[in-house]
């Protein structure tokens, strides 16, 4: 009987952890609002403005999928249309004969 | 045994065609020649030897209905030549568009959508 | 047995159609009141799918045969429980496609209002089906509608991608007529029970048939080795369709269990083996390609191909262990709802931007975190995270992969870490570096179906035992035996 109420309960337990402390964030903000760093950061000569820090977007995965060798499957869908015809019969041709065998 | 060996005939020739060739309306020619294949295929599972056309006509049903071949798949048929004809005018309307965008109807020159 | 039950939902499909006419012929004069027709007739089926399901709870079966002709010689029209589910879905997800074209699409309304009702009556139709060519004929319906929808913006990307999606589909659907005169050779009749009943297990020509179906639906579902169109059409579709996209897809992964369980009773467990082979597979790819896209439809279409892997994953340990068709269905209930809550998100993003590359996303436009917060959601769904409806479905995904095989539950988990990776990209580009300066306001009518998806992806996830009862519902239904006696009148 308890079991119907537990995810109700956990998502109850939930909720109440996130109030807390989003009120906690709140009430802390309103006591000493934060300001913008002055300071510039100091990169080995040269000062960076906060606009070039980000982390790269798009490069971001290269290095995994470079390194795993992922970005041959990408080559695979060269967009050419007869790969993609060669491979559905292809496809077809294997699987048919997977169930001739098994069947 | 013949309209088999056709139907196989056909469904290489056009399975070939959409394959290997480069310009675009031989593809879709070869997209036709398929469904051909298809088609006589599903026609002459119907047949049967010596028979009439299944038309009736002062309701002879009782006399005709041994020796008709079977019209469900004339049916299908008829309405698969449709769907293909609908296919083809669309085909040729999106090469019309093709030619005006790219300028070649070679399909090695469509290259830009690709990964 | 009984008194005659009528069929609402088959009524929605006949008012869908007569609306794709009435948009194209009162569009001529007044262009202007093709959204309302269509928002109109999609709201009419909403309400009408639901009458079918309350009929559905009530008996178990609804059938219909048009015209008065009986079972094997006329159509029949039937619903169980797991067309009506999944249909119940498609017409939600479709009033609210309705919605959010209403302000995605500006010019030539006619065009793209007509095509979008003869897509829905295509993807009704399909579920409705109950003899193989109906099937065949609702199938093209929808191919020939999305054909024209890919090719609605008229440039390069758009023809490009509609003429060889053109070409694979035929292809593809050419193999599954092939495959219908096959089952005609062998039983005579193409009525879905009748078949059941006529054909028998040893025939020589099954292997043949049935690689033949699965080609030719697992093209429309986007498994494997036939998934090459998905992204492509994606993107050159206009986002709210990439929503109708993920609704065709499922309409396939209906079709495939309508093969298994209804027309071909399918006990022998290697075949479940080469369905697991190819889930795995699709979960794979799909991951993996979703990490290197920078176009946030294409990474979307990715991300829905890898979703449905998982539903064929569950599909297939379903044979080996009792719960895995529960499992099946609850994926394919909450994979289409908040994949339909990323396209309509990727709907607004694209609205405001003009543009679908997520760099030029995110320097043209600054939301309201609202959409941040249902892209997110969105995502957080896709991974499994739990307080949201992927983790229930998911979770018994991995608990009945774990009896069976352990190492299927580590793939599985190394795709939602895959999932979570390329969410996060997305997110991250396009809401956390953000530098414009321009605002933009959601229209009404795109914000509120997004917030009613939230709203089921939370309420899914926080009582989860809704969507067992429902996938329960429909898995103990499966069997053949009640779905032939109904159709023939028994």
């Amino acid at each position: 009987m308890i079991a119907e109420f537990v995810p109700l309960l956990i998502a109850s337990v939930f909720a109440i952890i996130i109030a807390v402390f989003a009120l906690l964030m709140l009430i802390s903000k309103k006591i000493h609002p934060t300001k913008k760093d002055q300071r510039k950061t100091f990169a080995c000569g040269e000062e960076i403005e906060e606009k070039n820090l980000n982390i790269p977007a798009e490069s971001l995965y290269n290095n995994m999928i470079k390194t795993l060798r992922l970005d041959v499957i990408r080559r695979w869908h060269s967009g050419n249309l007869a790969s993609y015809i060669i491979t559905i019969m292809l496809g077809m041709v294997l699987m048919i004969i997977y169930f001739i065998y098994v069947w | 045994m013949l309209a088999y060996i056709a139907s196989m005939l056909l469904l290489i020739i056009g399975a070939y065609t959409l394959v290997m060739k480069d310009n675009l309306i031989k593809k879709i020619m070869g997209l036709s020649v398929f469904s051909s294949g298809i088609h006589i295929f599903l026609i002459s599972l119907g047949y049967r030897a010596g028979g009439i056309p299944p038309l009736l006509t002062n309701l002879n049903f009782n006399q005709i209905s041994a020796i008709m071949v079977d019209p469900l798949p004339q049916a299908l048929v008829l309405t698969s030549i449709v769907i293909n004809l609908s296919i083809t005018a669309f085909a040729m309307a999106i090469i019309v568009d093709v030619y005006r965008e790219f300028g070649t109807l070679n399909i090695k020159k469509l290259k830009s959508l690709r990964g | 047995m009984g008194d005659k039950i009528e069929m609402f939902s088959f009524y929605a499909i006949l008012i869908l159609l007569a609306s794709a006419f009435a948009t194209a012929v009162i569009g001529i004069k007044r262009e202007g009141v093709a959204p309302y027709i269509a928002i109109a007739s999609t709201f009419t089926a909403l309400v009408l799918t639901l009458l079918t399901l309350r009929d559905v709870i009530a008996n178990r079966i609804v059938t219909m045969q048009i015209g008065g002709w009986l079972a094997p010689y006329g159509i029949t029209v039937v619903m169980d429980p797991l067309s009506i589910v999944i249909t119940s879905i498609v017409a939600t997800i479709g009033f609210f496609a309705a919605l959010v074209s209403f302000r995605f699409v500006e010019e030539r309304k006619v065009e793209y209002y007509t095509l979008f009702s003869l897509i829905m009556v295509g993807i009704l139709g399909v579920l409705h089906a109950g003899d193989m060519f109906n099937l065949f004929v609702f199938i093209e319906i929808l191919s020939i509608a999305s054909y024209s929808l890919v090719a609605y913006h008229r440039d390069k990307i758009s023809i490009e991608a509609s003429i060889k999606y053109l070409i694979m589909s035929s292809f593809a659907t050419g193999l599954i007529l092939l495959s219908i005169a096959f089952i005609y050779g062998l039983t005579g009749t193409l009525n879905m029970a009748d078949i059941a009943l006529k054909l028998g297990t040893e025939s020589g020509l099954l292997p043949i048939i049935f690689g033949l179906l699965l080609t030719g639906f697992g093209f429309k579902a986007a498994l494997v080795p036939f998934h090459a169109w998905k992204p492509d059409a994606v993107m050159g579709a206009p986002a709210p369709i990439g929503a109708i996209f993920v609704l065709a897809s499922l309409a396939g992964v209906y079709a495939i269990f309508r093969m298994f369980f209804t027309v071909f009773f399918i006990t022998n467990i290697s075949v479940y083996y080469l369905i697991i082979g190819l889930s795995v597979a699709t979960m794979i790819v799909g991951a993996i390609l979703a990490l290197q896209q920078t176009d946030i439809l294409r990474l979307l279409a990715y991300a829905s191909i890898s979703q449905v892997g998982y539903i064929f994953l569950a599909f297939g340990i379903g044979a080996l262990h009792g719960f895995g068709y529960t499992a099946a269905i609850f994926h394919l209930i909450n994979v289409a709802i908040f994949d339909s809550l990323l396209f309509f998100c990727a709907a607004v993003l694209i609205h405001g931007a003009g543009s679908s590359d997520m760099h030029k996303i995110s320097q043209s436009v600054r939301f309201s975190p609202i959409l941040g917060y249902s892209f997110m959601i969105g995502m957080l769904a896709a991974v499994g995270v739990p307080l949201l409806n992927g983790f229930a479905s998911k979770w018994i995904i991995y608990i009945t992969t774990l009896y069976v095989q352990p190492l299927l539950t580590i793939i599985a988990l190394l795709v939602s870490v895959l999932t979570l990776a390329y969410g996060v990209k997305a997110f991250y580009i396009m809401f956390l570096t953000n530098s414009s300066k321009k605002r933009m306001r959601i229209p009404i009518t795109m914000l509120v179906p997004i917030l009613i998806l939230v709203a089921a992806c939370v309420f899914l996830g926080i009582y989860p035992q809704l969507g067992v009862q429902i996938s329960e519902f429909v898995v103990k239904n499966l069997a053949n035996i009640f779905y032939i006696g109904k159709v023939f009148g028994i």
